[in-house]
């Protein structure tokens, strides 16, 4: 074991998969020569060549749809868009092409594509440079979308997206960049679709996604100096959903508290709300409570902490849901 | 030769005959212009398809579907006139009065020929009135609000939710607020040792096929009055010729199983002594001429009983290879009803459980049911005194009470045991 | 590189097969729409099958091509079984793609025909990934993009002709310029109609050529084709050719003037490819005669082929949607 950040356990990923796979290759704005803007892919370019790691211009729906057509073909693209938010610039590629390309041509492709991107706040940066989109992708049929909560799950998953058949959104949590955690020597991966119970707990379930299962673990302590037992479910995929375990943790505490950066409005909260209405509405015994940040842009600078939820917000919905709502 | 409306563009929708530019009757050219068609968006020419007589179907004004035929170019030569369209399928409405009628409940065809010669009408429609029409009492609202799990616990435990003080928000019933009423209550000993989850975690709805096996078993006990016979078969003749056919298994291509050698046993005895096959009503017993032997194959859905029709007229053979497809249909869930239809009297073999009796139950409409359980060595005295091993097989042999006495039933039997002792009759 | 020849005799009948048997299926697959025999649109090639027809000959079995919405010469003369086309456009279970793509996302990949989209403009991008395939791998394949002049105001022409330009890849732009972008005429769509200069601005060679003119076209894609394969990086090749139906089949084409279909109409290549492989001595009429009712049997076989196939059944439409693990 050793101590890795965020920043480096994706280095490290996309490292030991391009080593290991001579199809896996890794192309975005800044990625070579400076070695990512914020650092992500020091040192591949070195490593690996101008062939395997490349810089393109600012075309984000180029470089994408060049990562569709490639990996239809057979190779393994690693595409990085800076920021979520300049994904709508490529979305006709992803939720036209990638998402769809298998399902129109009859199952002749399969498109091994990862799309990186940093998402959500902590940069001050505001409405263009902050955002996370994890709903609007895991609501397109063919696309899977994966939030690592910190650095050991970063690793383990872009791995396995990397290896997976399918298009994957992986989205990096960029206020989390910096942070370590204890992270084995040898290689590990784990498997997207499976949800993790973080902390076992009987008196409510936190089902809580990329950043805020940081946030979920600190109210979690919090709350257990009160005598409150909170279950923290980290879902780590906003696609595919892990019902499974998410309906085990409701049907043992009976509460559930959705948490996540972006706004309530269909947003992966409303999808895990409606999971528990339609398979497990008697075993409620309180109203369901998302967690999320307000319905506005981010604004810049310090106000953004007024718009994001944290862990403050948490404590205060379990107390509301151990009180019936 | 047809007139179509030709499909124009993407959209499906009418297409509005503004004019007939040839008169019906005249003689028209292939590709001539015939006709001015109308959409939404744009106006078109419609060319003749060949050349002949113009028969119009669809009258100017009116509209027609895309790909719809709206006339004839007749070649008098070659093409008989067809018979006169249906009155019903052609009546005429537009898309609103069909929207409008469905919507109300009310058939096209239901409205009176008189004022459909031409176009059916909203107040035609609205003349005939609302079929369906439902009103619904909104009633009195005496909600009582209470979390889902409170509900289910309360139903649970019989308890009136009214009667509950709630201590969530609005005084909302919770969970606890339950469990402390039951406690006080006291109703609920069995429930109390028992955890919350345990409670909840019982319920599992029935599969459809299973809820009809349970309707099914229930209404025969219902119906008729069974009794169980109980007792031993020696089979050690059986068991020579069963060992004899498995030697032969390469002649015959099958080795027969012990189902298949008792449908045959079965079959030949009804035969010989057709007491069990037919069925009482209220006033009269009723006998099968035919016998048609169900056999019981458990499934993962529940137990199903395809039916060996005419097993006494077909081989050993034959009806082993039956019984093993149909087993297999059963298995993969592809029996349609035609195949569990029609037996007569019902063979199960619980011996490959390794049962031993058991009172099974009639299949409705039938009056005997054979168990057979699994063949055991015993020790028997032979003629000489020397005790040697015998090979015997427990049955139970379930009847219908009401038509067939102990006597009868124990006549049966009897058969049953001649058959099994001299396999030969079942060749 | 290699030099262009004048093209020989055989190659003349095959490109001369490719056409006449694109030319059938379009007017066969339009009586087929009229009868309301074809769900949802469909986008005729009638009198654009030059190009396609072209590329069936003039192309590797390793290069990759990716087609637009008029492309069926181009599925066709690639080899493409009629009836797997015919199938595919009318939904139905033996089609390329199992009946779900339809007639604008059709592909069939083993035969490096791939990237057909409902989506203008999109083939770009995904024509680019296949270049960098080639690239990639080092291998001798280039990749051609099809698209038609209304593609080339979508920013993902910009990108990618940039993209391929500044990376050299071994990618030919084919713009099959039929001067109306769906129901607007070109000049209404864009400043500057001559597409081909477009190229300038991007460091790559362009050309314009009459695309019922069966010699300069051939030379000018050959030429494209010679330079992508030597490693020389990507070329744009605007071919000026005319769409004979609508946008879509029932368009009423209140837009432009019957006059200007029929002085195409006048001009078309395929009576007189015919005419010139008798003329050089190549085929007889005879010959000719029996090679287009081959081909009119191979049409009325796949047609019936096709409508024969059953629609898809609802566990078709339900896989498909993920790739599972280890799946291809």
């Amino acid at each position: 074991m050793s101590q890795l950040s965020y920043r480096r356990a994706i280095t490290q990923a996309i490292d030991e998969e391009m080593a290991r796979n001579p199809d896996v290759f890794l192309i975005g704005e800044d990625v070579a020569e400076s070695g990512g803007a914020f650092g992500l892919t020091r040192g591949l370019l070195a490593r690996y060549g101008d062939r395997r790691v490349r810089d393109t211009p600012i075309s984000e729906e180029a470089i994408v749809g060049l990562g569709v057509g490639a990996a239809a073909l057979g190779l393994r693209p690693i595409v990085e868009i800076m920021f979520m938010d300049f994904m709508y610039l490529a979305m006709d590629q992803i939720a036209n092409h990638a998402a769809k390309m298998r399902y129109m041509y009859g199952g002749q492709v399969q498109i091994p594509l990862v799309v990186r991107t940093l998402s959500g706040g902590g940069f001050r940066a505001g409405m263009h440079h902050s955002q996370s989109l994890e709903s609007l992708f895991g609501h397109i049929p063919g696309l899977k979308v994966v939030m690592p909560s910190d650095a050991y799950e970063a690793k383990g998953l872009l791995k396995s997206s990397i290896r997976d058949p399918n298009p994957v959104i992986f989205m990096e949590q960029k206020s989390l960049l910096g942070a370590k955690v204890s992270v084995p020597d040898d290689e590990y991966l784990i498997p997207l679709g499976l949800a993790h119970v973080q902390r076992p707990g009987s008196d409510v379930t936190v089902v809580a996604i990329g950043i805020m299962v940081q946030h979920a673990r600190l109210a979690a302590e919090e709350l257990f100096k009160e005598g409150i037992e909170v279950e923290v479910v980290d879902a780590r995929t906003a696609m595919p959903i892990d019902s499974e375990t998410i309906l085990a943790s409701v049907k043992k505490t009976h509460r559930l508290i959705v948490a996540h950066e972006a706004p309530a409005p269909f947003g992966f909260g409303a999808e895990i709300a409606a999971l528990i209405a339609e398979k497990a509405l008697y075993y409620l015994d309180a109203p369901i409570i998302r967690v999320t940040s307000q319905f506005t842009p981010v604004p810049v600078g310090r106000s953004e902490d007024y718009i994001l939820p944290g862990a403050k917000d948490i404590v205060d919905a379990v107390h509301r849901s151990l009180k019936g709502g | 030769m047809e007139i179509r409306i030709p499909k124009i563009g993407v959209e499906d929708g009418d297409v509005l005959i503004q004019g007939w530019t040839k008169l019906a009757g005249s003689f028209v050219q292939k590709d001539e212009i015939i006709a001015i068609l109308e959409t939404d968006k744009v106006v078109n020419d419609l060319a003749s398809p060949g050349d002949g007589v113009l028969e119009i179907v669809v009258a100017e004004g009116q509209r027609a579907r895309m790909t719809e035929v709206i006339g004839f170019v007749r070649n008098p030569q070659q093409e008989k006139p067809l018979a006169a369209p249906d009155n019903e399928q052609t009546r005429r409405a537009a898309p609103s009065v069909r929207r409008l009628a469905r919507s109300m409940g009310v058939e096209l065809s239901d409205i009176a020929a008189d004022s459909a010669h031409a176009r059916v009408t909203r107040q035609d429609v609205l003349n005939l009135g609302p079929k369906k029409a439902k009103t619904v009492d909104p009633g009195t609202d005496s909600f009582i609000r209470a979390t889902p799990l409170a509900r289910e616990l309360s139903r649970q435990w019989a308890l009136d939710l009214s009667t509950i003080e709630g201590s969530g928000p609005d005084h909302a019933v919770l969970a606890d607020d339950v469990r402390r009423a039951e406690a006080a209550a006291g109703t609920s000993s069995e429930h109390q040792s028992l955890g919350s989850d345990q409670r909840l975690g019982q319920r599992r709805s029935l599969p459809p096929i299973r809820q009809a096996i349970a309707r099914n078993l229930v209404q025969s006990l219902a119906e008729t009055a069974q009794m169980t016979l109980m007792g031993w078969f020696d089979v050690g003749a059986l068991l020579t010729l069963y060992q004899a056919l498995q030697e032969d298994h390469e002649y015959l291509g099958v080795s027969p199983s012990w189902s298949a050698i008792f449908v045959r046993v079965l079959a030949v005895s009804l035969t010989a002594n057709p007491v069990l096959n037919g069925f009482l009503t209220d006033h009269e017993w009723v006998q099968w001429d035919a016998v048609n032997i169900g056999l019981a194959v458990a499934t993962d859905r529940g137990l199903l009983v395809p039916v060996i029709r005419q097993a006494d007229q077909k081989s050993l053979v034959a009806i082993h290879r039956e019984a093993a497809f149909l087993a297999i249909q059963a298995r993969e869930g592809r029996l349609s009803p035609d195949d569990m239809n029609g037996g007569t009297v019902t063979l199960s073999n619980f011996g490959s459980f390794g049962g031993e009796w058991g009172t099974p139950i009639l299949h409705r409409g039938q009056s005997g049911l054979l168990g057979i359980g699994a063949m055991e060595k015993h020790p028997i005295v032979d003629q000489d005194d020397h005790i040697v091993v015998g090979y015997r097989m427990p049955y139970s042999l379930t009847v219908d009470h009401r038509a067939i006495d102990g006597a009868v039933a124990g006549s049966f039997v009897k058969t049953l045991k001649e058959m099994i002792a001299r396999p030969t009759r079942l060749m | 590189m290699s030099e262009i020849h004048a093209i020989d005799g055989n190659t003349l009948t095959e490109i001369y097969r490719n056409f006449y048997l694109a030319r059938r299926f379009e007017e066969i697959l339009s009586d087929m729409f009229r009868r309301g025999e074809i769900d949802g649109w469909l986008h005729s090639g009638i009198g654009q099958e030059l190009v396609g027809s072209i590329l069936g000959v003039a192309l590797t079995s390793q290069d990759y091509i990716v087609p637009y919405h008029r492309s069926k010469a181009t599925f066709l003369s690639r080899g493409v079984p009629p009836h797997a086309l015919i199938a595919e456009i009318l939904g139905r279970q033996s089609g390329l793609c199992g009946g779900v793509g339809g007639e604008a996302h059709a592909a069939d990949v083993s035969r490096g025909i791939f990237g057909s989209t409902g989506v203008i403009g999109a083939g770009f991008p995904l024509a680019l990934g296949a270049a960098f395939k080639q690239f990639y791998q080092a291998t001798e394949g280039i990749a051609v993009c099809g698209f038609g002049d209304g593609a080339t105001t979508r920013g993902s022409f910009h990108e990618c002709m940039n993209l391929a330009a500044l990376w050299n890849l071994p990618l030919v732009f084919i713009c099959e310029n039929n001067l109306y972008s769906e129901m607007t005429p070109l000049r209404k769509e864009m400043k500057e109609t001559r597409i081909a200069k477009k190229a300038d601005a991007y460091g790559m060679p362009g050309v314009a050529v009459d695309g019922y003119d069966l010699d300069t076209t051939y030379r000018a894609l050959q030429e494209a084709f010679v330079r992508a394969r030597s490693g020389q990086g990507p070329s744009l090749v605007e071919v000026k050719t005319y769409r004979w139906h609508g946008h879509y089949e029932g368009d009423p084409e209140e837009y432009r003037d019957k006059g200007e279909v029929d002085s195409w109409q006048k001009r078309d290549p395929l009576p007189v490819l015919r005419q010139r492989i008798q003329d050089e001595g190549i085929l007889d009429a005879f010959n000719l005669d029996q090679s287009e009712k081959d081909i009119e049997e191979l049409l009325s076989q796949a047609v019936a082929s096709a409508k024969a196939s059953p629609f898809p059944t609802r566990e078709n439409l339900l896989i498909n949607v993920y790739a599972q693990e280890g799946s291809m």
